[in-house]
């Protein structure tokens, strides 16, 4: 415990010495060169890493820290002052622009050019009292530059130290946001630093006189040549020499060699504590594998700073360097910087190319199987799921909008005139199905494209059990779809509930990489299948069931309410519901809908119970296979057997007759609840799984909803029983 | 129901073996003075009701087939679950890379080994019971007379500090159960002084009597030997490249049966475990010792109804999808003739 406090400390100290020390660079603050980003972005983007134990290209990677930084996936940029015009009277005000780019731009502008984007609003920080203990001031967007939290950067990591000492369960929010921002802002450090071995530095460049550099074989009087780390390095025995001469040049020789010297030696501390989260790690570990042994494990792969002293075996760096012939895989690093500097996009390409050709041979030379590059890229690219959600959203607006046109029609109200004429001519209901076929091919795909890039099931974390599940209630409303006759209702329950269990899905993502590896148990491809998808199929069964109890009990109300006004119609009609035009075109709820509903709502559940029995009964074998017991009452498997036994009652309190159709609605809505509980309500009890923030959030937006659920069983039965005294009265 | 949602939440709190204790495997609850049913006597009364039901009130016809075979198996699942609860054995095994052993200590009990001449006496207690029996201390007043017991501390470690000398401290109980360490304290009548007795520094206790003989006392996981011993050769983990995530573990080990010669090697891996009869072998754990040697640690359990499970889950889901699949039909030829029930 002792020795990793101690670590925490000297890691802060170098933490600081590398601001410092990028600090220098700040001297001439670019604006981004827009263009040349943007056409740059794209090659970049398909470099390979190694990042959390999975092959990936670099595309996920820049996303995954961009919405890790900011929540979001593409970021604001300030743009001050536009330099074209700057013919124009210098008298006009600087035009702020603000440019939106995405989140590979951001990352290719950070490697290559990290000053360019200091002043892009990057870090969230949601908690006041965080920016008021660092001295910010509080901005509205709750987003806050690199440039502005530096200033205080000495300040958030002495709190952050001082909150990381306390056992994890006694932080305050507060506290957890400290940790969390300051360790943010050491991994956005990293990222910036990790191509800054091969940058042109203005610091260089003043300590090294022309006359230094045309001794060294580097400069000859051109002003565009290269004056970085690296290519200095490599000059380390002419400098040596020039040290050890009664040259002229040797003060200036002097001070040279210790600036090198006392910056690699800070880097070198720096990645010496962090081995273990390696920042892009592009670069194929040039050590063999027997070099290193233990806990800790070999690095496959390393960042390019990483690789620049793992090579060197000699104490004496600044020699070894020079005459490495296993500087050649750096040597494409430093191609892809100039290749930026000069926005040359042949030898970008090219080099991203040589790069990925050196990584796969090493894989290959591993016996792994290749990382499937191109379809990943082609999976973020497209990103079907947030282009089905959208579909189904669709889906849904227009079967609001074609129920509203129909009323418009019945009431013949002018206002409504317009969507009259929608409603005219075009099937809402059609058009609204083909939207929904559209959103589920696209969910299909999506799946399909998962399960072939992580070759397992695609249920194996909380984000893709609710992918799949939502992809499963598609499917059923699709089916139910083709065996009954009620077209838009099954569309209008197939699209809400893919809808809304995607919205769910996308609230995970900025939890990290949701294609993240297995651990030792899960990994078992036979059972995480089998068990896993059969416990979601059920799951879905059951939350659809509740869904439909949702549309059972508005249009039962509905109906009790006009047979007790004893009206044909009323067109401010208050339960506004707008299924029951569109879905028969008949003006009343008649005995038959509600009769249908609660037979599918039946349905659902009896299907519900039998694949999660069926599911939780594979996972007893499949725990007996790997424990050696077949049931050990843990949290996950009471979840599982509580909806068993909530289905079980609902389908036997029916058949006793303790419930009637009415109460088969309610208990389903329960039966809902209930899946919802056991889904994540027993993943919170796990304690310190996953960061806490995020489990906090979850957790109040889970009892809000048992909350609303409740008040809204509350007002239907109230309602019921009142309208019930009406028609008896 | 309410009884798993609260035992759940215990859980979470108390660890998982003490609310298995409470809430599941106990027939009566009691708290403070609220009295319930535990689970298990909820589940006799389940099985008693099911049976009573499909023998005297089931309304046997081919329509109701998949309901019978269904609650048919859950009667068998039920019957599986007693024989398990009543009648399985877990225990554990470590060995180190290249020895070899025949013993597994249980998980939970705990027992005090006296050796006394030539006799042994065991002394097996329940370390959340708080407090020792009567026997017991008779027991070691009989053969440690020179000592009077003091306290137990079913969770306890004892801490050599530079002033105050040796001091015993009590620890809140594990979470996980086993691992849970107990410790004894006596005290010398005649120094005054306190002499511990754990599983760790303070391993065993000795006396001696009138005719020089010693006596010996050991506090010690219950210990049962298995028909066989396993002497592990060989155990590797895999981990995912750049990371402390393991992917994999497995172990090789030699297998020797009771009165034979010959060993056969068997590999066990996660979701891989070895059987022998009524044993199954499961990986349980990993690790360095502090001499820096490997060891594996295998899970293993006595269960001779281990098929129960999967033949009544068979049944069960069998009777479910028939049952379902013919109220589908039903269903969807009503709404083909247009028609509805």
């Amino acid at each position: 415990m002792r020795e990793t406090s101690a670590q925490l400390h000297s890691l802060r100290f170098y933490f600081l010495v590398l601001v410092i020390l990028l600090s220098f660079s700040v001297v001439s603050a670019d604006e981004p060169n827009l263009e040349k980003i943007k056409s740059l972005s794209k090659p970049f983007s398909e470099l390979l890493i190694l990042d959390q134990g999975r092959y990936k290209p670099l595309d996920s990677y820049a996303r995954t820290k961009l919405l890790q930084f900011s929540g979001k996936t593409s970021i604001k940029l300030n743009l001050s002052e536009n330099k074209t015009r700057a013919g124009e009277s210098p008298a006009s005000k600087p035009v702020n622009k603000t440019e939106k780019i995405s989140y590979m731009e951001w990352f290719t502008a950070a490697v290559f050019e990290p000053d360019s984007i200091y002043s892009a609003k990057l870090f969230l920080i949601n908690n006041p009292e965080v920016l008021t203990a660092i001295n910010v001031a509080v901005d509205s967007h709750r987003r806050y530059s690199y440039d502005e939290l530096r200033e205080s950067i000495s300040t958030l990591n002495q709190l952050a130290a001082q909150a990381e000492s306390k056992p994890e369960e006694k932080r305050s929010l507060v506290e957890k946001e400290l940790i969390r921002v300051s360790n943010n802002f050491h991994e956005f450090t990293q990222i910036a630093s990790s191509f800054s071995l091969f940058q042109r530095k203005p610091m260089l460049a003043d300590l090294a006189k022309p006359e230094l550099l045309i001794a060294l074989g580097i400069n000859e009087g051109d002003e565009n040549a290269e004056i970085s780390l690296f290519n200095i390095v490599g000059k380390a025995s002419e400098l040596e020499q020039i040290i050890n001469s009664a040259s002229a040049l040797k003060p200036d020789a002097v001070k040279l060699g210790f600036v090198l010297y006392s910056w690699i030696e800070s880097y070198r501390e720096y990645l010496n504590i962090f081995r273990k989260e390696e920042v892009i790690a592009i670069l194929a570990n040039p050590l063999p594998k027997d070099a290193a042994v233990g806990q800790e494990g070999y690095l496959e792969f390393v960042n390019p700073w990483t690789y620049f002293y793992e090579i060197q075996s000699n104490p004496d760096n600044l020699k070894v360097l020079a005459n490495a012939s296993k500087l050649d895989s750096l040597r494409y690093c430093q191609k892809l910087q100039q290749a930026y500097d000069t926005a040359d996009i042949k030898v970008f390409k090219e080099s991203v190319k040589t790069l990925n050709e050196l990584s796969f041979t090493y894989i290959k030379s591993l016996n792994k199987s290749q990382p499937k590059l191109s379809l990943e890229l082609l999976y973020n690219r497209v990103n079907p799921l947030a282009t089905a959600q959208l579909f189904y959203l669709l889906s849904l607006l227009v079967l609001a909008f074609g129920s509203m046109a129909f009323y418009g029609r019945k009431s013949a109200s002018k206002s409504l005139s317009f969507l009259n004429t929608i409603a005219k001519n075009y099937d809402a209901g059609k058009l609204a199905s083909v939207f929904f076929l559209i959103g589920f091919v696209l969910h299909a795909l999506a799946i399909m494209l998962r399960i072939f890039i992580l070759e397992r099931a695609p249920v194996s974390n909380l984000y893709e059990t609710f992918v799949f599940v939502a992809f499963v209630t598609a499917l059923l409303g699709l089916i139910l779809k083709f065996i009954t006759k009620e077209k838009e209702i099954s569309t209008f329950l197939g699209s809400l509930s893919a809808f809304a269990l995607l919205l769910i899905a996308s609230k995970f993502v900025t939890d990290g990489d949701s294609m993240k590896v297995l651990i030792a148990v899960l990994d078992s491809n036979f059972w995480l299948s089998t068990h896993v998808i059969a416990e979601m199929i059920g799951y879905a069964g059951v939350s659809l069931a509740g869904l439909i109890g949702h549309v059972y009990l508005i249009k039962y109300l509905i109906r009790q309410r006009r047979l007790s006004l004893n009206e044909i119609i009323s067109t401010d009609e208050p339960y506004h519901d707008f299924m029951i035009s569109v879905q028969s075109h008949q003006s009343i709820v008649s005995e038959m809908d509600l009769k249908f509903l609660n037979k599918i709502i039946l349905g659902m559940i009896g299907f519900g119970l039998c694949f999660t029995f069926l599911g939780t009964m594979l996972g007893g074998i499949w725990a007996d296979q790997s424990w050696g017991r077949f049931w050990g009452w843990d949290p996950k498997e009471n979840g599982a057997l509580l909806i068993i036994l909530w289905t079980a009652i609902t389908l036997h309190a029916r058949l006793a007759g303790y419930i009637k159709d009415f109460g088969v609605a309610v208990f389903a809505i329960i039966g809902t609840m209930v899946v919802m509980l056991s889904w994540f309500g027993v993943n919170l009890l796990g304690v310190g799984l996953h960061s806490y923030g995020f489990t906090e959030g979850l957790m109040v937006n889970l009892l809000s909803y048992f909350f609303i659920e409740f008040v809204f069983i509350f007002v239907v039965i109230f309602l019921q029983r009142s309208f019930l005294n009406k028609m008896k009265s | 129901m309410l009884l798993i949602f609260f035992g759940t939440l215990y859980q979470a709190e108390h660890g998982l073996y003490l609310a298995q204790k409470k809430f599941f495997d106990s027939l009566i609850i009691v708290d403070g003075f609220l009295v319930l049913p535990g689970v298990v006597l909820i589940m006799w009364l389940a099985f008693i009701n099911l049976t009573a039901f499909l023998i005297f009130k089931f309304n046997y016809s081919w329509s109701k087939l998949g309901l019978f075979i269904s609650h048919l198996g859950l009667v068998t699942l039920l019957l599986g679950g007693f024989y398990t609860l009543y009648y399985s054995k877990e225990s554990l095994i470590t060995v180190r890379e290249g020895e070899q052993t025949n013993k597994a200590a249980d998980y939970y009990k705990w027992q005090v080994r006296i050796v006394e001449k030539s006799s042994e006496i065991i002394i097996p207690f329940e370390i959340d019971s708080k407090n020792l029996s009567d026997d017991a201390k008779a027991s070691f007043k009989k053969v440690l007379p020179t000592l009077r017991f003091e306290k137990f501390y079913p969770n306890g470690q004892v801490f050599e500090t530079p002033f105050a000398g040796t001091i015993a401290k009590e620890l809140p109980l594990a979470k996980d159960f086993e691992q849970n360490q107990p410790l004894l304290i006596f005290t010398d009548i005649q120094s005054k002084e306190k002499v511990y007795l754990d599983d760790f520094n303070y391993k065993v206790l000795t006396s001696k009597n009138s005719d020089g003989t010693l006596n010996q006392m050991i506090l010690e996981r219950v210990i049962s030997e298995l028909p066989i011993s396993i002497k592990l050769e060989d155990v590797r983990r895999d981990l995912h490249p750049n990371t402390q995530v393991a992917k994999a573990y497995a172990s090789t080990i030699s297998v020797l049966d009771e009165g034979s010669e010959l060993s056969r090697k068997v590999e066990i891996s996660m979701n891989k475990p070895f059987r022998y009869k009524d044993y199954t072998f499961f990986q349980s754990s990993y690790g360095i010792d502090s001499d820096g040697q490997e060891f594996s640690s295998f899970a293993v359990v006595k269960n001779a109804g281990r098929l129960v499970p999967y033949i009544a889950s068979f049944l069960t889901t069998l009777g479910l999808v028939i049952h379902f699949i013919m109220q589908f039909l039903k269903f969807s030829r009503h709404r083909s003739s247009g028609g509805i029930a």
